[in-house]
This record gives C-alpha cells, structure tokens and sequence, in this order.
C-alpha cells in the first residue's frame, strides 16, 4: 500500500537523520581532532548495525499501532514493518562499512574496517534482535518481560563487545574471528543459521501480531 | 482545497452470533444485532456490559471468539475493501498505546489510511475545539475526547462507532458535540452508533437504541417507541397491587415509602390506560434513561 | 439548546405539541409552510427522524399536508380540528385529574361547580 510507505517513509528518514547525523560526526571528529573519544565510537561502527536498528523499532508500538487503528490490515502493516526494519538495517550497515573504509584511508592504522562482505551476516544477525525486539512488544505480559531482559541482555554484550574490540586492538592480540566475511564457511553458517532463526522468530511474531488488539 | 473521495452509502453493520471470551470470562454471548444504515443509534450498558468490545470487534479492531462481525454481508476481520467503511473512535487516554504520538501525527496517519478522510473539516474541527498540537498524553481528559471526535468525524466513514465520546467534556463541550454530531449526519446520513453513559442528555440524538446487559442485547428498536412501552405507576400500596395482580404484570423495579408504592412497569397503551383509570393511581411517563435503570437495575428494591 | 423540550414526554409528542399549540394560536393560519424536519431538527439539537415523526402525526391526522419539493403546509380547518380534539382530550385527562384532586379535597359537587364558576366569570368566559 503506497500509503504504509509514506507513513513508514517518516519514521525511516527520521532514523535515518540520526544515523547520518551521528556517523558524520564522528568521522569529522576522527578526521579532525586527536581526541581518542571518537576512537571508541568507531570501533561501535561495526556493530551499530547490531543494535542501532532494533533498539529504535523496540519503542514502535505507536507507530504500528496507528494504522490499525485508521483500518489498515494487520497483514499490511506488519509487512510494512519488517520491508522498514530491513532497509533500516542496510542503510546502518552500508553507511556503516562507508565510514569505516573511509577512516581507514585516512589513518592507515585502523584495520578495524567492515566490509561490504560482512553485511549479509551482520543483516542476518541483526534480523535476529529485531525480530526478538518486535516480538517482544506483542507477547502477552509474562513472556514480555523476559524476552525483553534478554534483549537487554544482549545489547549490553554486543556494546561490550566492541568496546572489548578496542581493548584486543590495543593490546595487540590476534582476532581469529576477523575478517568478518560471509564466504567464510564458519560466518556462512553462522549467516544461515541467524536467516533462519530471523524467519521463525518472524513467523511467531506474526502469530502475535496478527490478532493485536490496541490498548486503550 | 484537498481532494476528498466520496464516501459510499453506508450499510448493515451486523453481529452474527458473536462470542467473545477472556480466559475463562465470557463477555459477549451469541449476540444477534444488525445496525442498519443511515441511523444514529445509541448504545448504552453497563460498565462492563460489554459496550467496548462489541464495537471493538465490529469495527475489526478485536476479533470474535465465535461467531463474526459482517458489513454489508462481508465480513469484516482483516478485510481491506470494508474496513475503509468503518471507524471505531476509542477513549484515548495518557495509559493509550498511542498517547505517545502528536496530534498532528495522529491526523496525518488518518489522513493516510482513511480513504475517505476530509482534511478540511478536520481542519474546522481542529479550530473549532481548539486542539494543541501536543503529545496525546499531555492533553487533558477533554481534549483527548475531541481528538478522537475529530479524527471520527473527519474520516467520513460510512459507518462510525464512538465510544464514550463525551467523556472529559463539559456540558457546553457536550452541546457542540451533539449539535455538530447532527449538522455532519443531516449533511452525509452517514450510520453513527454512540455509546454513552450520559444517557438522558444524548437520548433525543439517537433515532434507535440498543440496550446491552451482561453480553446480551436487552432492547433494540426507536427510541422512542422503546420508551413509551414504560410508565411509572405509584398509589397506595394495597390498591396497587391490586391492579397489578388483576392486569398480571411483574414490575420491574419497585419502591416503597411507607404505605405508598411506586413500581416501573412495562406493557402496552391499553393497560395503561386501564391502570390510569383507577382513581387511586397515577401514571406517569419514563424517560430513557428510567427505562434503562428499570432494564438494567436488576430489580434494585428500595425502601 | 433543548429549549422548551423536557423529558417528561416523547419528543416527538412534544413537536407535535408545538407546531399544534402554533396552529391554534394563529401563527401557522391555514395553507401556511411550518417549519421542516431540518430546521426543527437544528432548532432544538435532536434527530431529524423525531422531528419527523412528530411532522408525520400530524400528517396522519389531516392537520399538515405535503407539498413535493416545498415542505409542509398547514391543511384547511386544521385549527378547527385541532380544538375539536383538543376538547376531547380536555375531558378526558385534564376534568378527570381535576375532579379526583376535588374529591380528594372533599370538595363537594356544588363547591366544585361554584369555584368553576367564579374562575370562569373572572377569566371572562363568554
């Protein structure tokens, strides 16, 4: 329906806005101040893609809920929600990889890059958490609170994470993991598995969502 | 000037043996209704009578347990071509799911999604109730009302259900309502059905009402027509249960003051006339909201 | 505003009420337009299918006529009728409540007949 995509169009250039605007920032603080702060948000840049998207979609209802309430079909609405979540994510991941390419060409150093192979597992994983986010917003009370703790859970680990990053950089030690590329057997399955855990946990969302009634 | 489409003629929005249970609590049971187009009904109840979700699942917000919900013969759940024709204005309050959201963006996602939508009058209706353009959850109880009112009136569907519209809103508030209520159906004869608990005020509004009592649909026909079936009838206590045994009728409430009796009856015009006859009694008129009390009071005997 | 409506009777009575009191006092004389459904409907805030229903009573009493595409007309001999009626009505109701509040006073029919008598002469009637 060309009207979900105007509605939805809002809310994905408002995320948008602050992902443009927080990416540029720190790359013209990289490039132009010494300060070892914005170092610590670069090493975020690869794995904002991991949080960023799902933690924005997390505080939705509203928005979701807005169309029923006006008469739009569940299933419309819901497939207006995961078209937006995955081009929320893309966009994150390519300004993502972006960034990363272009400070390290400025400070040759840095091999904390993301690139474009790394988008496919990163999206996969990703579509994971906002599948868990979105599912969590429609489950009955009780599930609610404990899918959201694991949630929390989770992005405290994927923040540590990359901070944790920073740490190994500057202690210099090895990083099997990296690169991170998708034709790696070990990413590739990781990818699969992550697609798949993404489509099921989709599956049981729509199962909740798709007798939502709004509370007033 | 905006384009508007036109909006079609509305038709029956019908409950066909609908069923609704939470858990183990059976709110709607088997409920039969039909309300037909072009009509302002009101629906009136109960807390709890169940009001809320019969609109709810009429209008496709909710879903029946049993039996379903049809517009013009089609049912409603998850139907794109019908839903457009429906409209169900709920109370919004600051624990809504989308007190969250601005007025303006409230609007604009009606605008959006309503194929009906006229952004004139919302526009009017907009200026006329003074509406800021805040967070829902920041307006007060009144100015909720009149968002929803809002947003109701200016989708233009054929058919619009409000719930408790009027809540939070001053008597005058309340006459403008009414009063721009009946200038929108003079002009489109677009179905209203309006649940209310400010029952005697909005009476002269409805052209029908439906009376709903634990889930089950107790009255449904013209206003009028249900409230003139009604009398009050007080004497002295003997000589009116006299009358009352001699006519064979069970009343529906009855109080009692000393020697004195009144009781609410229901019948026809001749049995009126007959109690009306004798000396000692007098007979007097309801209004709806006495016939509503009388149906619905469960027989609450005083004195 | 509701104005003179109450909630002591049907409204559509009490349209019906109100254009019948207009007839008889001479403000709508005979081939006269009363007021449509519309306008009383707006006028007194209520449905204009009560309005027409009150409009219809009188229709079916021969007291208004139909005239296509102009409105409702006040029929010949209407405020005639309507006292004819009203007379009836008079007996009825409002002699026999009046006569039961008398005995409930005690009154006897003679006292009754005097008072009538005197309100009569004093109200100047012919």
């Amino acid at each position: 329906m060309r009207n979900l995509v105007r509605y939805f169009g809002l809310t994905f250039l408002q995320f948008l806005g602050v992902v443009v605007a927080f990416v540029v920032l720190v790359l013209l603080g990289v490039r132009y101040t010494p300060l070892s702060l914005f170092e610590g948000y670069v090493y975020m840049m690869p794995t904002m893609g991991l949080w960023l998207a799902p933690m924005t979609l997390a505080g939705c209802h509203a928005t979701m809920a807005l169309p029923t309430y006006f008469g739009v079909r569940r299933r419309d609405s819901f497939l207006g929600m995961q078209i937006l979540a995955v081009v929320m994510e893309l966009c994150t991941l390519i300004l993502a990889v972006t960034a990363t390419s272009l400070i390290s060409t400025w400070h040759t150093d840095w091999d904390i890059v993301m690139i474009p192979a790394s988008i496919p597992v990163v999206l996969a994983s990703s579509l994971v958490v906002i599948e868990l986010s979105l599912l969590a917003q429609y489950l009955p009370r009780g599930a609610k609170q404990r899918t959201a703790s694991v949630l929390m859970v989770f992005i405290i680990i994927v923040l540590t994470s990359s901070i944790s990053l920073g740490v190994f950089k500057a202690l210099d030690l090895p990083m099997p993991f990296f690169p991170i590329h998708v034709l790696r057997p070990g990413w590739a399955v990781f990818t699969l598995v992550c697609a798949a855990a993404a489509v099921i946990l989709g599956v049981v969302t729509w199962h909740f969502y798709r007798k939502v009634v709004i509370r007033t | 000037m905006t384009t508007t489409t036109k909006a079609p003629a509305p038709q029956p929005l019908q409950a066909d043996k609908l069923c609704k249970t939470y858990g183990k609590q059976s709110v709607l049971q088997d409920l039969d209704l039909t309300f037909e187009p072009g009509c302002i009904y009101g629906l009136i109840g109960r807390n709890g009578a169940g009001k809320t979700t019969l609109l709810g699942i009429l209008s496709g917000q909710n879903f029946a347990t049993g039996g379903r919900a049809l517009y013009g013969g089609q049912p409603v759940w998850e139907n794109s071509a019908v839903l457009g024709n429906l409209h169900f204005a709920r109370e919004l309050s600051a624990a809504s799911e989308l007190s969250g959201l601005s007025v303006k963006n409230f609007m604009r996602a009606g605008r959006l999604f309503c194929p009906y939508w006229d952004q004139d009058y919302a526009d009017e209706l907009i200026k006329k109730f003074e509406l800021p353009n805040k967070m829902i959850n920041r307006l007060s109880r009144g100015q909720m009302s009149m968002v929803s009112i809002t947003a109701a009136l200016a989708s233009r569907a054929p058919v619009t259900l409000l719930d408790e519209p009027t809540a939070g809103l001053d008597v005058v508030v309340r006459e403008r309502f009414y009063r721009i209520l009946l200038e929108e159906y003079q002009r489109t004869g677009r179905t209203f059905v309006i649940s209310t608990h400010i029952i005697e005020e909005a009476a002269s509004v409805f052209e029908k009402v439906v009376i709903l009592d634990e889930g089950k649909v107790v009255a449904d026909q013209n206003t009028e027509d249900l409230v003139a079936q009604f009398r009050y009838i007080s004497g002295p206590a003997a000589e009116l249960d006299a009358a009352l045994a001699e006519q064979d009728i069970m009343p529906l409430q009855t109080q009692v003051l000393g020697g004195h009796k009144m009781v609410a009856v229901r019948g026809e015009d001749a049995l009126f006339e007959k109690l009306a006859a004798r000396d000692g009694l007098t007979v007097e008129g309801m209004n709806l909201q006495n016939v509503f009390v009388a149906l619905c009071g469960h027989g609450d005997e005083e004195g | 505003m509701k104005g003179t409506l109450n909630d002591q009777s049907l409204i559509y009575r009490q349209i019906a009420q109100l254009l019948e009191d207009g007839i008889l006092r001479g403000e709508y004389p005979a081939d006269t337009q009363v007021p449509s459904t519309n306008e009383l409907a707006r006028a007194f805030n209520i449905n204009p299918a009560t309005a027409a229903k009150g409009i219809n009573r009188l229709v079916e009493e021969g007291l208004l006529y139909k005239r296509r595409g102009i409105g409702m007309f006040v029929a010949p001999g209407a405020a005639e009728a309507l006292r004819q009626k009203r007379r009836e009505d008079f007996a009825k109701t409002q002699v026999r409540a009046f006569v039961r509040e008398a005995k409930r006073l005690g009154l006897t029919q003679q006292e009754l007949y005097s008072l009538v008598k005197a309100q009569a002469q004093e109200e100047q009637l012919p």
